[in-house]
C-alpha cells in the first residue's frame, strides 16, 4: 500500500509501513543543464531533478527562475504543460523508487494517489498513464486509484459526514462529504498559503527586507514564524498598537546571519492570518493599490476559483448546496486541513490571536450559524496521505476502476 | 441273423439307383402300409406302398389312390407301389392320366412301370415363392441398407458432435484450471495482504497508525462494490 498526495506546495508519499508520517518533498522539479558542473559531478543523466537533493543543483537566481518548475497551480496541472507533467512523472518515480523492494516476489505497490477535488479528468488519465509508463522498466505499480483530497482528509479524521476545508499552498477546496464527496457542492478558492506568502513578502518589503522578499522559501518561513490569525482584526490591531512589546518579535534564519524584526510594524503580523481567511477586508486595499496582486476569480477546467470570497462565506455556500436535512450535520463537523490552517495563539496573546477553528467558529457565528464544531486537522500536512493509506487498505482489490464513479482500482498486473 | 428286406427297402433301392436318396419313412399310416419320401436334391417324391394285405380291399386301394393324388400338391412327384401279384388291379391309364407313378415289387426286386409326372407348376410356384421371397428380401435388404446408411450417417454426425464436445470440454477444462490458478493467486495475494495487515495489528497494536485505529471508514469503504 502506497499513498501519494499531490499537493500544490508539497508532495507527500510513502508506504503504509512508514507509520504516521510520510516523506515530504517540495512539489517542484529542476531542469538541469546537462553540461553543468553539478550534473557531471553527481553523474546525473536525467533531465529533471526532484527531491531532497534538488537544492544542490540550483544555480544562479536567473537560472532558478527559468529552470525551477512548480507543476501545479491551484492543485491543477495544465493539460499541455509538458515540463510540468515531466516533473509530476519524476516526483512519482522518485517516491516509488525510494521504497521499492529488491525482493523478487515484489510485484509493485497498490498506489492510492490523491488530487485536488477540482482536478479535471485529464489529470486522472495522465496520472494513470504515468503509472503505466513507470512500470516499463520495473513493476512499480501493481494497481492504482486516485481519490479527491477532501475525501482523504475525512477518512484520516474518521468522519463520514463533514465539511472538509482543505487549504494548501495554492488553493482552498471546501467540500461537503457524506460517505463520499458531494462534488456538486464543492466551492473552490483561488488562494491558499501562497496568498499569505505574497502579503508577507509585501510586509517584509515595507519593513526594509526587500532583498529577502524575493526568496519564496524564506518568505514562507517568515510567514510561519511571525504570522498571526486575529479573532477580529480591528481588535487585534488595536491591541497590538497599545501593546507593541507583546506583539513584537525577532526571528533568525538558521545557518545564516539573517535576523528579521518588524519593529513598529509588528501589528502587521495579524494581517498575514487575516488575509488567508478574508482578503476582502478593507485594510488590504492599500496593498492592492500599491501593486500587490489581488487573488482573482479564475476558471480552470469547469471550476470557478473565487479569489476574494471569505472562508466562512465559502463554507456556507458549499453547505447550502446540500439538502436541508444534511446541513446541520455538516456544520457540526468542519475539518480544517492543510498547511494554511497552522496558526497558533502564542502565550500572552490568547483571545487576540486564535487558532483556525476558533476563527471559523467566530466568522460563522457572525453570519448567524450556530452549533458549529470546527476542528483543525491534527498534523494537517499529512491528513491526505493518511486518508490514502486507509482508503487503499479498506477498498477491496476486486473493485475495478469506473470512470463514471471515479472510484476503484486500475490494475496494471 | 440276416434281416429280410422290407418292401420299403426294395423300392428305396430302386429309386436310389435313379439318383434319389431317402429323406424319411412313415410306417404308421392308417390307410396304407408305408410311405417313403425321397429326393435327388432338386425334386422331392413320395412313394405310397400298398402291402399285399391292403390289396385285398378295394376300398383301401381307392382310398390309397385318392390320398396319393392329394399328395401331388405337396410333392414334385407321387408314386404308388403295389405288389407284383396285384399289378393288374391298378388301371395304368388312369394313373397316367393323373400323373401318378407306378412301381411293382416283390421280394426279388422292384420295377418302375410308370414314372410320375413331375409337378412343374409346383416348382414354378415354389420358384415364384422363392422369387417373391428373394424380391421381398432384396427390397428389405435395400431398405435395411438405406436404414443402415442413415444410422451410419447419424453415427458419423454423432461422432463429429462428440469430437466437438470433447474439444470444447478440453478448452473449458483448461479455462477452469487457468481461472482457478488466477483465483488462487488472487486469493494468495489478498491473503498475503490480510496476513501482513493482521501481523501489523497483532504484533504491535500500540504501534498501529492512529488513523487506522477504530476508523469507521474501514467498514464503509470495504463495502465498495
Amino acid at each position: 500500500m502506497f499513498g501519494m498526495d499531490y499537493g500544490t506546495g508539497d508532495f507527500k508519499y510513502g508506504p503504509i509501513t512508514i507509520g504516521e508520517v510520510p516523506e515530504v518533498i517540495e512539489s517542484r522539479g529542476y531542469f538541469i543543464e546537462r553540461s553543468s558542473i553539478m550534473s557531471r559531478i553527481m553523474g546525473v543523466d536525467r533531465e529533471v531533478v526532484v527531491g531532497k537533493d534538488l537544492p544542490l543543483f540550483l544555480e544562479s537566481r536567473e537560472d532558478v527562475a527559468e529552470r525551477l518548475v512548480y507543476p501545479m497551480k491551484n492543485g491543477i496541472v495544465e493539460r499541455n504543460d509538458v515540463r510540468a507533467w515531466q516533473v509530476i512523472k519524476e516526483l512519482t518515480n522518485y517516491a516509488l523508487q525510494s521504497f521499492t523492494l529488491d525482493d523478487p516476489d515484489f510485484k509493485g505497490f497498490y498506489v492510492v494517489a490523491s488530487l485536488a477535488v477540482v482536478a479535471p479528468r485529464y489529470m486522472y488519465e495522465q496520472l494513470f498513464d504515468i503509472f503505466g509508463e513507470l512500470n516499463a522498466e520495473k513493476m512499480l505499480v501493481r494497481a492504482a486509484t486516485i481519490i479527491p483530497q477532501p475525501l482523504a482528509v475525512a477518512i484520516a479524521h474518521k468522519t463520514p459526514t463533514c465539511v472538509v476545508v482543505e487549504s494548501g499552498h495554492g488553493n482552498t477546496q471546501v467540500c461537503p462529504i457524506s460517505m463520499y464527496p458531494i462534488r456538486n457542492a464543492v466551492v473552490a478558492l483561488n488562494r491558499g498559503g501562497s496568498a499569505a506568502n505574497t502579503l508577507t513578502s509585501e510586509i517584509l518589503k515595507d519593513a526594509g527586507y526587500g532583498d529577502l522578499a524575493k526568496e519564496e522559501k524564506l518568505v514562507r518561513r517568515v510567514k510561519e514564524q511571525i504570522g498571526l490569525l486575529p479573532k477580529r482584526l480591528e481588535d487585534s490591531i488595536d491591541y497590538a498598537r497599545r501593546n507593541p512589546e507583546k506583539v513584537k518579535t525577532e526571528i533568525r534564519i538558521e545557518g545564516t546571519r539573517i535576523k528579521i524584526d518588524l519593529g513598529e510594524e509588528s501589528w502587521t503580523r495579524f494581517l498575514i492570518g487575516e488575509y488567508a481567511f478574508n482578503p476582502g477586508h478593507e485594510i488590504f486595499q492599500s496593498y492592492f493599490k500599491r501593486g500587490m496582486p489581488r487573488p482573482g476569480d479564475v476558471k480552470i477546467g469547469d471550476t470557478y476559483f473565487y479569489g476574494m470570497t471569505d472562508l466562512s462565506e465559502a463554507i456556507i455556500e458549499a453547505v447550502e448546496k446540500c439538502s436541508v436535512e444534511l446541513q446541520p450535520h455538516l456544520y457540526s463537523r468542519i475539518i480544517l486541513s492543510g498547511g494554511n490552517f497552522n496558526w497558533n495563539a502564542p502565550k500572552g496573546l490568547e483571545g487576540i490571536a486564535v487558532t483556525s477553528d476558533e476563527k471559523i467558529r467566530y466568522m460563522l457565528k457572525e453570519k448567524g450559524i450556530e452549533n458549529v464544531q470546527a476542528i483543525v486537522a491534527r498534523e494537517p500536512t499529512y491528513s491526505v496521505w493518511r486518508g490514502c493509506i486507509v482508503y487503499g487498505y479498506a477498498v477491496p482489490y476486486d473493485f475495478k476502476w469506473k470512470w463514471e464513479r471515479m472510484e476503484g482500482w486500475l490494475n496494471y498486473a | 441273423m440276416r434281416r429280410r428286406p422290407t418292401p420299403e427297402d426294395i423300392i428305396s433301392t430302386l429309386l436310389m439307383e435313379e439318383g434319389f436318396y431317402e429323406v424319411s419313412r412313415n410306417t404308421e399310416s392308417t390307410w396304407l402300409d408305408n410311405q417313403i419320401i425321397l429326393s435327388d436334391g432338386k425334386l422331392q417324391i413320395v412313394v405310397n406302398i400298398l402291402s399285399e394285405d391292403s390289396c385285398n380291399s378295394k376300398s383301401i386301394i381307392h382310398e390309397a389312390l385318392i390320398e396319393t393324388q392329394k399328395l401331388q400338391s405337396k410333392y414334385d412327384g407321387v408314386i404308388i407301389a403295389v405288389p407284383r401279384r396285384y399289378s393288374k388291379i391298378v388301371d395304368e391309364s388312369l394313373l397316367l392320366k393323373y400323373g401318378i407313378g407306378l412301381i411293382i415289387y416283390d421280394m426279388m426286386g422292384a420295377e418302375e412301370v410308370l414314372p410320375p409326372k413331375i409337378n412343374i407348376n409346383r416348382k414354378e410356384k415354389i420358384q415364384n415363392t422363392q422369387y417373391s421371397i428373394e424380391k421381398s428380401s432384396i427390397t428389405e435388404i435395400a431398405i435395411l441398407k438405406s436404414e443402415i446408411a442413415k444410422i451410419m450417417r447419424m453415427l458419423e454426425e454423432m461422432e463429429a458432435r462428440l469430437d466437438r464436445l470433447e474439444k470444447e470440454q478440453r478448452i473449458l477444462a483448461s479455462k477452469i484450471i487457468e481461472l482457478e490458478r488466477t483465483n488462487s493467486s488472487k486469493d494468495t495475494e489478498q491473503e498475503l495482504v490480510k496476513v501482513t495487515m493482521s501481523k501489523l495489528h497483532s504484533n504491535s497494536n500500540d504501534n498501529l497508525p492512529s488513523y487506522l485505529k477504530d476508523n469507521p471508514w474501514l467498514e464503509i469503504l470495504s463495502k465498495r462494490v
